[in-house]
């Protein structure tokens, strides 16, 4: 009896044993990562999949009330009115901020998975790249969310001021605490990823470059980030990384290729890797894309398509032709692809591939820098190359900037743009940005980059509808922080005043 | 002592055959022979003569009898003995020289279960009394029948009161009388040649009727033993809950899926045909669902064997109507003919030794084996007619009245003549069109005037099409069994196979099933026994040709690409359509821009399926002594099913992708290809020549070990002891495989001619055209099972188990498990008060508190990475992307549930009435739901253990012996069954769609599955459906992925409540009537979702229709939405179709899912055993079956519609109206 005990006891120990490497075997085809070209490959996604310019176009002054002919939409409608956001769906803040901590989720992983495969403490040569890659869309990821759901940067406020929550590790607990920590603490945060980031960034790491952070994409943000800090000379230090002596050349072509091509062919190259004006691009889900810009309730009418795009202050007509028959009006910019749930399903996901970084902002914030430091006759060149591809018939004569002609147009007196940076501005440099803020609202203009502007610059937004009312969103209205999703609220996490 | 007299026995043998032929009163004579005692008598005997008679003698293996011959030769004694009591005393030697008789007597008999004594002057030779104690307390009169399976008494059968010699044989009849002590409980030894040998307890019963099977393996009783498939334990030692059912009580005629033959059997087991289709798995619930996203599927194991699924199906798809459906019952390569019983196993004390899997209840099967003696060959064959649906069983328009919807619609503006030839569906109208603008030999096909028009429609008016008729079939369906079974004392066999046809019973569908099992079993010694078994199957089967369904999430619906079930095609196709011209030839409509005739395309796009199963197992038993034993168990299974979906060059299918007729055709055709470098050019085919060939393989490679050592003792008569102690080890690999081929010409060859452009398509939509995908599972276990029974009166059983799986991810924290149990049984009719309760024959109460698990659906103890592509418009943005499917979750563990269970048996009246019941509560805690998070850590919705559930339930079941005389008797069987769950812990809410589609969903203070209803407000003044939104607003405007659903009308479960049969059967002489029903309420059901915004001139459309609103103020008479005009349509844009769907959602289109339904009603015969004999035939039977006759209660609403079936379309058909002839041989 004992000896069947022992023999039974001695086979229990060894099945134990043996048991648990038994049970180590993966129970599906999930992958491992156990290479560089994995931790690559988690990057692919470390970009917001979610767009945020659909809403943001509402809420800024680009948007206005078309009257009850247009095509009624509660993320439009919500957003014109500054209202909490009742949708959680797609092209909503909330699946926004949810894209945002999924790629920065991505990124932390892809980080995690460096940090482990290190030799002798050191990042291996080909991991390199993908750790720069991973610190500057975690930033990105991050300052978006920073800029839409906190105050600008002040820094006399900053401190102060309720951030977003800055996560730099994977999360292990089903739920976890986060703290929204200050606007400062994100920015302190931001510039430590920026700058270790930069020194890694490598554009020979990847087949196509432009849907990765390339030199020039990470630099153009760097200097994006730098421009709501102040601190200008960075701005052009980052800035003159990217353009080339001739920036014109390599803008979107707006007066030489795209005029030759139809809309079908312009909408597609608009978003095309191939395009040279696009720094990076990333696919994501939306329905904010040509033939949606023009059908939304509470977008451009004809009126304010007449004042927006009104011949420019060097007497050219723009070069941004409307499209569709009133009330549906839009003008060419980005198209569409569709991810589908079966080949030949009627039913998808309409995805675009958004241009997140252009060679266009690299030029406006070179010009805005520029004017900052009093290097006037710089910003007006490089107006001069931008308008060369935006304006009919451009004659670079007839055409040039000079300040006279911009005063004309864009003295306080004329129109009050209210620009109110924490920074201040002289007279001359307040003529140039009110251009700029101008000139930006006509590039960007169903971007949402102009909600970015009206947050940056503390300007007021005043929105129009069709029964004569209108309402105002102040220089410092609460509104202009997005509301804390609600669930990240019921999970502790402060929400915004109201 | 348990002597096995060989000679004897044989005689037994020959004497029982002609008892087996019926003609019993004949053999009464020989009864007064069979146990005759003999005297011989001596009067001048006494003791002292006994004391000085001396003997002298040298006997070597010889009998009693022989002695007492020898010592009578020598002696003058005379000896009294009864035969019987010492035929079985051989072996006897014995040296004596002129030693007494007295002393060689107590010598020889010593080491007997004989003895002696003197009474007046004869030895009486008797067996060895009982024990002292025993004496004291006097005996009493045991008396009863033992009789086999067959019911046929058996004579010979030897009963022994276990530890003394204490023994008789029953008589001629099979009756006997046994004298054993008053009080206390004995153990009887019954046990017979070529039957199972039995242990039974008797307390304090008078009388005692025992049935025998024929099986050569020992405890393996029905009243005494419960085989859990680890172990075959006393019921004294069991205090689970657990329900046994002999094959031929479950055995429904007619039905070949095992699965099926639950329904109404078993108290707890809800069994829901959510599709008849062959191989279709049912919705088997024990006790209710268990898990509200994991697995609800019981636990099938076979022989001891966990059968594991080829694939895994969820109960929501178990109702989709996609091929996979079709592998996903396990149990369907088994031949019930092979079957010898079903233990369901429901409480956490009955599963505890499956641990961790066994949170959803286990049925086990137990096979037939062989028996020892002659050889028998069984025979039994079934035939099966399913018959047609019909028209009056549901209640579609006919094609007078569809026309007449038609016509309105015509009014309406739609089914115009421009508009119907560049439509995507057509049927009348289109032909009519088509008619029109064909000009042959000088003529047009038809004059486009309003009058023959009108004429040309009139034609179609009385069309009538009985599509039933068409596409369905009185189709018979074959079930062929053979089985060979015999054996010896060391070795056993059974072998059978069995073949399966059906013709189908729609024109689309067949199948084939061969199946085979060969069983041996081997004593090599005394000790050891080794067993081997083959269990195989093959299956080829053809249905309708079919996709996956897709849900629409913004309309709210589920599609089909290419639908051509059968059933939906009849239920949803106008009468007006003709599937043949005049002619004779096919009649063609158009269905995707291409022509289609349903008889046509069944010839040209179907499915064949083959699924091969083989199982090998291996057994081995090694008694180390008579306390001790070793078992092992060892098996591999390997399952390999193709489907292989062929779509011929002329099938609608590849026609669809060719179809381009015209400009807006070529536009309007999604089949068709644009690439998307080249907007401005027009779309094209990707399938110039030929059609598809769409593979899917499966294959499940699975291994199981097993090593269980028990231990059993009785120690000082009344301490019933089993230890058992075992490890087990799974692995399951699963493989599941698809293809899909471009341009395969059948009819060249098989020639494939792929269009690069095809292959283009595919890598920018994303979609590979083949894929392979494999899971592993990795299972470890250990286990302890102890029980103790204290006389059998009172029983304490305890289980505990620790299980480690992989399936949880590779960290270690999170995978390994315990679970435990503890139950308790009270044989109250024990207790000396009850003892003499004449009318109560039986009363026991069982419970049962443990913790049993299941595991989660949920994979992520550690992070999960998935690659894939991402969708970008060009090949040079197309990337490899490794996407964070899962983050970790360090938390992760097992859905989990205690379970308290209270039960009772009670047997009345000499058990004519015996009842059987069981309350239980299970609070199911840790099981996995979906939770949002602040989304923070990058996942929004993340699937963890945050989700509780509890349920109660009552069981129930009754058998009454209502009369019981000579030639008639009448039983009844009903079972109960109640069941109610609610979640109590869930975070997050479904969406509108979510909670009022018909496989509902599952919300906090609900049930596991609920069903939603969108609040109907009435018609419009134009006809449209309203209904209320959150704010009590009138709306037409229903978005489908809403989470506000506060205002959502809760219906009810979309699960039973209440499950359960009722069977009465009559037998009188031969005859034997079985009258079974089934029944099933509480639940709700979406009606078939039949209103749409726009219908075509194909559509069918239900009665209700009639009654559709037509003119202003109808809304206040009727809340059948109208048809609605082509203005109205377009000024809502395609708004008006999510309205139309919302309506199919909201209340008015709910019905109560209660019914009773008359499953089955069978008559059969026994052969007179007399007529046989003469052709050498052992057992006959003839029995005709109805199954499925037809429903005694269901609610009016659902017009027809099958309350258990789903009709999602695919390869899903209702369960059939049958009926069964089948013949059994035994030779």
């Amino acid at each position: 009896m004992r000896n069947y005990i022992n023999i039974l006891i001695g086979t229990c120990l060894l099945a134990f044993t043996s048991c648990n490497s038994f049970l180590d075997e993966m129970p599906d085809d999930r992958t491992v990562i156990d290479s560089p070209e994995k931790i690559g490959e988690l990057l692919t996604h470390a970009y917001p999949n979610q767009n945020h310019q659909m809403f943001c176009y509402a809420m800024s002054d680009n948007a206005t009330d078309k009257g009850k002919s247009g095509r009624k939409n509660e993320i439009n409608s919500d957003a014109y009115n500054w209202l909490d956001f009742r949708l959680t769906s797609q092209d909503t803040p909330d699946s926004y901020w949810t894209g945002c901590y999924s790629a920065i989720k991505q990124a932390n992983h892809a980080l995690d998975a460096i940090e482990k495969s290190k030799i002798n403490g050191e990042i291996t040569e080909e991991a390199k790249p993908f750790y720069g890659e991973a610190l500057i869309a975690r930033a990105y990821c991050h300052f978006m969310l920073v800029n839409l759901w906190a105050p600008t940067y002040n820094p006399t406020t900053a401190k102060t001021d309720l951030g977003i929550p800055y996560v730099t590790q994977p999360e292990t607990n089903v739920l976890t605490t986060y703290k929204r920590g200050t606007v400062a603490q994100v920015y302190e945060n931001l510039e430590k990823d920026i700058i270790e980031g930069l020194k890694y960034i490598d554009d020979k790491a990847y087949t196509n470059k432009v849907l990765h952070w390339n030199q020039k994409a990470a630099h153009t943000f760097a200097a994006r980030f730098y421009s709501l800090k102040g601190e200008f000379d960075k701005v052009l230090e980052h800035i003159n990384r990217v353009l080339s002596s001739n920036p014109a050349e390599s803008l979107r072509d707006l007066t030489g290729n795209y005029s030759s091509m139809d809309i079908n062919e312009a909408i597609i190259q608009w978003g095309r890797t191939s395009e040279k004006a696009n720094l990076l691009v990333t696919p994501q889900y939306s329905s904010w894309f040509v033939y949606f810009h023009g059908s939304y309730q509470y977008a451009m009418s004809i009126e304010s398509h007449k004042f927006i795009f009104r011949k420019s202050f060097v007497d050219a007509e723009w070069i941004w032709d409307l499209y569709g028959g009133d009330p549906d009006i839009f003008f060419v910019k980005w198209g569409y692809h569709t991810e589908k749930t079966g080949l030949n399903s009627d039913i998808g996901y309409y995805m675009i591939m958004n241009v997140l970084v252009d060679m266009e902002e690299a030029l406006f914030l070179r010009m805005e820098a520029n004017t900052m430091l009093k290097n006037y006759e710089a910003t007006c060149t490089d107006m001069d190359f931008y308008l060369s591809k935006r304006l009919k018939g451009y004659n670079s004569v007839t055409h040039k900037v000079d300040f006279t002609k911009m005063e004309k147009e864009y003295k306080e007196s004329n129109y009050k743009y209210g620009l109110n940076p924490f920074y201040t501005l002289d007279d001359t440099q307040r003529v140039y940005m009110n251009c700029l803020y101008d000139l930006r609202r006509k590039e960007y203009y169903y971007t949402g980059m102009r909600w970015f502007d009206h947050k940056r610059f503390n300007t007021q937004v005043r929105h129009y509808f069709a029964d004569g009312s209108e309402s105002l969103l102040s220089d410092k209205d609460p509104r202009k922080q997005l509301q804390i999703p609600q669930n990240a609220q019921s999970q502790g996490i402060e929400a915004n005043p109201r | 002592m348990n002597p096995k007299p060989y000679k004897s026995m044989k005689k037994m043998l020959l004497l029982r055959i002609p008892i087996f032929g019926g003609i019993r009163k004949k053999w009464l004579f020989a009864m007064k022979n069979f146990i005759l005692l003999f005297f011989v008598f001596s009067l001048n005997l006494n003791a002292n003569i006994m004391s000085q008679a001396r003997v002298s003698l040298n006997l070597s293996d010889v009998s009693v009898k022989t002695l007492i011959n020898e010592i009578e030769s020598q002696t003058e004694l005379g000896f009294l003995y009864n035969l019987n009591e010492i035929k079985e005393v051989n072996h006897i030697s014995v040296e004596a020289n002129e030693e007494t008789v007295k002393e060689l007597l107590d010598r020889v008999l010593e080491k007997t279960s004989l003895t002696y004594e003197l009474d007046r002057n004869v030895i009486v030779i008797k067996p060895n009394p009982l024990p002292v104690k025993s004496q004291q307390e006097g005996k009493r009169k045991l008396t009863g029948t033992i009789t086999d399976d067959t019911k046929v008494t058996l004579p010979g059968v030897s009963i022994v009161v276990k530890g003394t010699s204490n023994g008789v044989s029953t008589d001629f009849d099979g009756n006997f009388t046994l004298e054993i002590p008053e009080s206390g409980s004995v153990s009887l030894l019954v046990s017979f040649i070529g039957m199972e040998s039995q242990e039974i307890v008797v307390t304090n019963q008078e009388r005692l009727d025992i049935v025998m099977s024929g099986s050569s393996e020992q405890l393996n009783e029905v009243t005494v033993v419960v085989s859990t498939g680890y172990q075959k334990i006393d019921r004294k030692l069991f205090a689970g809950s657990a329900t046994k059912l002999n094959a031929e009580d479950a055995k429904v005629a007619g039905l070949s899926d095992v699965g099926r033959m639950m329904e109404g059997k078993v108290a707890g087991v809800s069994v829901q045909n959510v599709s008849g289709t062959f191989g279709a798995a049912p919705k088997i619930r024990v006790r209710g669902a268990s898990s509200i996203y994991g697995d609800t599927k019981p636990l099938w194991v076979v022989d001891g064997v966990v059968l594991e699924d080829v694939i895994d199906v969820s109960p929501d798809q178990l109702s989709s109507g996609d091929v996979s459906t079709l592998i996903s019952s396990s149990v369907a390569g088994l031949n019930a003919e092979d079957i010898a019983d079903f233990q369901i196993l429901k409480d956490a004390s009955a599963t505890a030794l499956y641990g961790a899997r066994a949170m959803n209840g286990v049925i086990n099967i137990t096979t037939k084996k062989g028996v020892v003696g002659k050889s028998k060959i069984n025979v039994t064959s079934e035939y099966t007619i399913k018959t047609k649906p019909n028209y009056g069983q549901y209640d579609i328009l006919n094609s007078q009245d569809q026309m007449s919807v038609f016509r309105e619609m015509e009014r309406k503006q739609w089914l115009g003549h421009a508009e119907m030839m560049r439509s995507k569906d057509g049927g009348v109208y289109f032909q009519m069109y088509d008619a029109i603008n064909s000009y042959n030999n000088g003529s047009y096909g038809l004059m486009n005037t309003p009058q023959a028009r009108a004429e040309y429609l009139e034609k179609y008016e009385k069309a009538n099409t009985d599509w039933f008729d068409l596409l369905f079939r009185n189709s018979l369906m074959q079930n062929h069994s053979v089985s060979l079974s015999g054996g010896s004392e060391t070795a056993n066999f059974y072998v059978s196979s069995s073949f399966l046809h059906d013709d189908g019973w729609t024109i689309a569908d067949e199948v084939d099933r061969y199946t085979i099992n060969m069983k041996g079993n081997f004593k090599l010694s005394d000790k050891l026994s080794v067993g081997m078994s083959t269990k195989g199957s093959f299956r080829e089967q053809k249905a309708p040709g079919t996709f996956s369904r897709t849900s629409d999430a913004i309309n709210g619906d589920y599609s089909r690409e290419f639908d051509i079930n059968p059933f939906s095609y009849a239920l949803n196709t106008s009468r007006t359509i003709v599937p043949y011209a005049e002619d004779g030839s096919y009649r063609y409509n158009r269905m995707n821009f291409a022509k289609f005739n349903i008889l046509d395309e069944f010839k040209n796009n179907y499915i064949d399926l083959n699924v091969l199963d083989l199982s090998i197992q291996g057994d081995l038993d090694y008694q180390f002594n008579k306390h001790l034993s070793y078992k092992f168990v060892g098996n591999m299974r390997y399952v390999k099913s193709t489907s292989v979906h062929k779509m011929l060059e002329n099938s609608n299918v590849a026609n669809a992708y060719r179809a381009a007729d015209d400009a807006t055709i070529e536009d309007a055709n999604k089949y068709l290809y644009t690439d998307p470098e080249k907007p401005n050019e027009r779309p094209i085919s990707t399938l110039e020549k030929g059609g598809f060939y769409n593979r899917e393989d499966n294959m499940l490679k699975n291994f199981y070990f097993r090593n269980v050592i028990n231990y059993n003792n009785t120690f000082k008569e009344k301490h019933l002891v089993n230890v058992l102690l075992g490890q087990e080890v799974r692995s399951a690999d699963r493989e599941a495989t698809g293809f899909d081929g471009y341009g395969i010409q059948y009819d060249k060859g098989n020639t494939v001619f792929t269009d690069p452009n095809m292959i283009k398509k595919l890598s920018q939509a994303g979609f590979p055209y083949f894929g392979t995908s494999n899971s592993h599972d990795r299972f470890v276990a250990f286990f302890a099972n102890m029980a103790y029974s204290l006389s059998g009166k009172y029983t304490l059983n305890t289980t505990v188990r620790v299980d480690g799986s992989n399936r949880l991810g590779d960290s270690k924290d999170s995978r390994w498990l315990p679970t435990w149990n503890v139950s308790g049984k009270w044989n109250a009719k024990e207790e000396d008060f009850l003892t003499n309760v004449e009318w109560l024959s039986h009363l026991s109460f069982r419970a049962t508190y443990g913790l049993t698990a299941s595991m989660g659906p949920a994979t992520n103890s550690k992070a999960v990475f998935r690659s894939g592509i991402t969708v970008a418009p060009f090949p040079n943005e197309v990337q490899n992307g490794l996407r964070v499917a899962n983050l970790m979750n360090s938390e992760l563990t097992w859905e989990k549930q205690y379970e308290t269970n209270i039960g009772f048996d009670l047997g009345l009246f000499n058990n004519r009435v015996s009842i059987s019941s069981d309350f239980y509560m299970r609070n199911g805690f840790d099981l996995i739901a979906a939770i949002k998070t602040s989304g923070i850590g990058g996942e929004l919705w993340k699937l963890a253990n945050y989700a509780d559930m509890e349920s109660k339930g009552f069981e129930f079941s009754l058998n009454t012996k209502n009369i019981e005389m000579s030639d008639f008797s009448w039983n009844t069987n009903l079972t109960f069954a109640y069941n109610k769950n609610e979640i109590t812990k869930l975070y997050g809410q479904p969406n509108i769609l979510g909670l009022t589609k018909a496989e509902g969903a599952a919300t906090l203070g609900g049930s596991v599955r609920g069903l939603f209803s969108i609040p109907f407000a009435g018609l419009d003044d134009r006809g449209l459906p309203t209904f209320y939104d959150n704010n009590g607003n009138v709306t037409k405007d229903i978005y489908f992925q809403d989470t506000d659903v506060d205002h959502l009308k809760y219906e009810g479960s979309i699960d039973p409540k209440i499950t359960g049969g009722i069977s009465n059967r009559f037998e009188y002489k031969n005859l034997s009537l079985n009258v079974f029903c089934t029944y099933s309420f509480g639940n709700v059901i979406r009606l078939y979702p039949s209103f749409h915004a726009k219908y075509s001139d194909l559509d069918a459309m239900p009665q209700d229709m009639k009654n559709r609103w037509m003119k202003a103020g109808d809304e206040n008479i009727t809340n059948i939405p109208t048809i609605v005009s082509k203005r109205i349509y377009e000024e809502f844009g395609t708004g008006l179709e999510s309205t139309y769907n919302a309506y199919n959602y909201s209340d008015q289109r709910v019905a109560k899912g209660d019914f009773i339904r008359l499953k089955e009603l069978s008559l059969s015969y026994n052969l007179p055993k007399k007529m046989l004999n003469k052709v050498g035939i052992g057992n006959a039977s003839i029995k005709a079956a109805g199954t499925n006759l037809f429903l005694l209660h269901s609610d009016k609403a659902l017009n027809g519609q099958d309350p258990e079936f789903f009709g999602n379309g695919g390869v899903a058909l209702p369960v059939s109206r049958q009926y069964t002839l089948s013949l059994k041989l035994n030779l």
